[in-house]
C-alpha cells in the first residue's frame, strides 16, 4: 500500500496528465458527433480485422486436423475407386493387373534423407496394420518407394532415391520399357535406361511404371523426360524430372495386390524349373 | 498566494477574448487564433507541476464549452501544460530563471519569449489540430495548418506582450 502511494506520488505530474488526457479525449469522443462515427468506424475496423486474425490463427491450427481427415478420405477414396474399377473390368470381360485386387493404406512418414547415396524413408505404419515387405509405396504425385523392413508399428522403405533401387518403366505413350534408377545425385533427377534408339524420345514424355515388376502396379507417375544422350552406342540414357518432390512428403500409400502372391509363385514355379 | 485572483481575473478575460473575438477570426478556415493559451505561457515558474496540469485543462474545457468542442481544447492545453517545464527546462538561459520573475518578455527579451511561445503554441496547435481532424490521412493538410495558425497566434501573444502586459 505505502508503495503505491509512493509511485502515485512519485509520478503524480504524468498520471495527472494521463488521467487528464483520458478525460478530454473521451469527452471529444463522446459529444462530438463527428469524432463519435470515426471512433466507431475504427473500433469496428479494428475488431473486425482482430477477429479475422484469430479466424486464421485457428484454422492454422486445425490444419493438422483437417489434413488428416483429407488423407484418411483419399485413402477410402482410392479402395473406392479400385473396387469400382475392379468391378468394371470384371463388367467388361478385360481382367487388368493394374486396377485388380489393390488395396490402399495410408502412412505417414517419420523420417527422411534425400542427401545421401542410400536414402531411407520411415513410416508410422507396421506389421500391425497390415504393411509387408515389397509392399509398393507411392504419393499424391507419383512414385515413392518399396517397403524393404517391417516392424510392429513402424516400417522403413527404400525409396527412388537410393541407389540400389530400379523399378521397370515404361513410355505412357508408346510402351517402350527400360529400366528406372536414380541419378544419385541430384534428388530431383532419375535415369531411365535400356530404350533402344530407334523409339522416338522427346524432351516432355511421360515415364510411368511398366507393371513387370512384382511390386508396382502398372501406370504409377514417376517423372517427365528431362533430356537425352546417347549412352555406349545402342541405347538411350534418358534423365528424367521426378514428379515426387521428395523433401515435401508427408502422407503415402502402401499398395497391397491380392493377386501378387498368385503371380510370384506362378513365376517362381515356372523358372525354378 | 495573493497573485491568485489576478490569475483567475486574466483567466476570465481571456476566455471572454477568445470566445467572442478570436473564435470569430478565421482566414478562409485555415487559420485560426487560438490567443487564449497565453494563460499558460505565463503561468509562474514556482507553480506547482499538478496545479498547472489542472489549471490548463479548466482553460481548454472552458473554452470548449463555449465553442462546442469539448474535449478538444482541453486534451491540447493538457499537452501543452505536460511539456512546459520540459520546454523551459530546454530553453532556460545560461544562469537559470530569477526567483520572482515571470516567463515573459520583459524578464527574458524578445528572442526568449519568441522561441517559448512559438514551441509551446506548436504544441497546442499541432494537438488540437490532429485531435480535430481525428485521422492520419491528409497528415501535411493538417499539419500545415497547424503551423500557419501557430505562427499568427504567436504573433498576437509577442504583440500582445508590448501592448499589455507591461512589468
Amino acid at each position: 500500500m505505502r508503495n503505491i502511494l509512493q509511485f502515485l506520488i512519485k509520478y503524480q505530474f504524468l498520471l495527472l496528465f494521463l488521467l487528464l488526457e483520458t478525460i478530454a479525449i473521451s469527452l471529444v469522443i463522446r459529444y462530438n458527433y463527428y469524432h463519435q462515427l470515426s471512433y466507431l468506424n475504427f473500433a469496428q475496423k479494428w475488431h473486425a480485422s482482430v477477429s479475422l486474425k484469430k479466424e486464421r490463427i485457428k484454422q492454422y491450427l486445425k490444419l493438422k486436423t483437417v489434413n488428416e481427415r483429407l488423407v484418411a478420405e483419399n485413402e477410402s477414396l482410392r479402395n473406392e475407386l479400385a473396387f469400382y474399377k475392379k468391378a468394371f473390368n470384371k463388367q467388361s470381360e478385360q481382367r487388368n493387373i493394374d486396377s485388380t485386387n489393390l488395396r490402399f493404406l495410408v502412412a505417414k512418414v517419420i523420417n527422411s534423407s534425400v542427401h545421401l547415396p542410400y536414402n531411407y524413408l520411415t513410416l508410422d505404419k507396421g506389421t500391425e496394420e497390415g504393411v509387408q515387405p515389397n509392399m509398393a509405396v507411392i504419393c499424391d504425385q507419383g512414385i515413392v518407394g518399396v517397403v524393404i523392413a517391417v516392424s510392429k508399428h513402424f516400417s522403413v522403405v527404400m525409396p527412388v532415391l537410393n541407389k540400389k533401387f530400379r523399378v521397370s518403366a515404361k513410355f505412357k505413350k508408346n510402351n517402350y520399357f527400360g529400366s528406372f534408377e536414380w541419378s544419385g545425385n541430384n534428388y530431383r533427377i532419375g535415369v531411365l535406361n535400356d530404350i533402344p534408339l530407334h523409339v522416338p524420345v522427346a524432351k516432355g514424355d511421360t515415364i510411368i511404371t511398366s507393371g513387370y515388376s512384382n511390386i508396382f502396379p502398372e501406370g504409377i507417375m514417376i517423372g517427365v523426360v528431362e533430356d537425352f544422350s546417347v549412352s555406349m552406342g545402342t541405347f538411350y540414357s534418358i534423365n528424367v524430372r521426378l514428379t515426387t518432390d521428395f523433401k515435401n512428403l508427408y502422407y503415402v500409400y502402401l499398395i497391397t495386390d491380392n493377386s501378387l502372391n498368385e503371380r510370384t509363385t506362378l513365376e517362381n514355379s515356372v523358372t525354378n524349373e | 498566494m495573493n497573485r491568485i485572483p489576478s490569475y483567475i481575473l486574466r483567466f476570465v478575460l481571456l476566455v471572454l477574448l477568445q470566445i467572442f473575438i478570436f473564435n470569430n477570426i478565421q482566414f478562409s478556415n485555415f487559420i485560426n487564433a487560438y490567443f487564449y493559451v497565453i494563460f499558460i505561457l505565463l503561468l509562474p515558474f514556482d507553480i506547482p507541476r499538478t496545479a498547472m496540469l489542472l489549471a490548463a485543462f479548466f482553460m481548454g474545457l472552458t473554452i470548449d464549452l463555449f465553442s462546442n468542442t469539448l474535449g478538444m481544447h482541453a486534451a491540447a492545453t493538457t499537452c501543452m501544460a505536460f511539456v512546459r517545464p520540459v520546454v523551459l527546462k530546454w530553453i532556460s538561459p545560461r544562469e537559470d530563471y530569477e526567483i520572482d520573475s515571470l516567463p515573459t518578455l520583459q524578464y527574458y527579451g524578445l528572442r526568449w519569449f519568441v522561441g517559448y511561445t512559438l514551441v509551446m503554441v506548436f504544441v497546442h496547435h499541432f494537438v488540437l489540430f490532429f485531435i480535430e481532424m481525428f485521422r492520419w490521412s491528409d497528415f501535411f493538410h493538417t499539419f500545415f495548418r497547424a503551423i500557419l495558425s501557430t505562427l499568427f497566434t504567436s504573433l498576437l501573444i509577442v504583440l500582445s506582450q508590448f501592448f499589455f502586459f507591461r512589468k
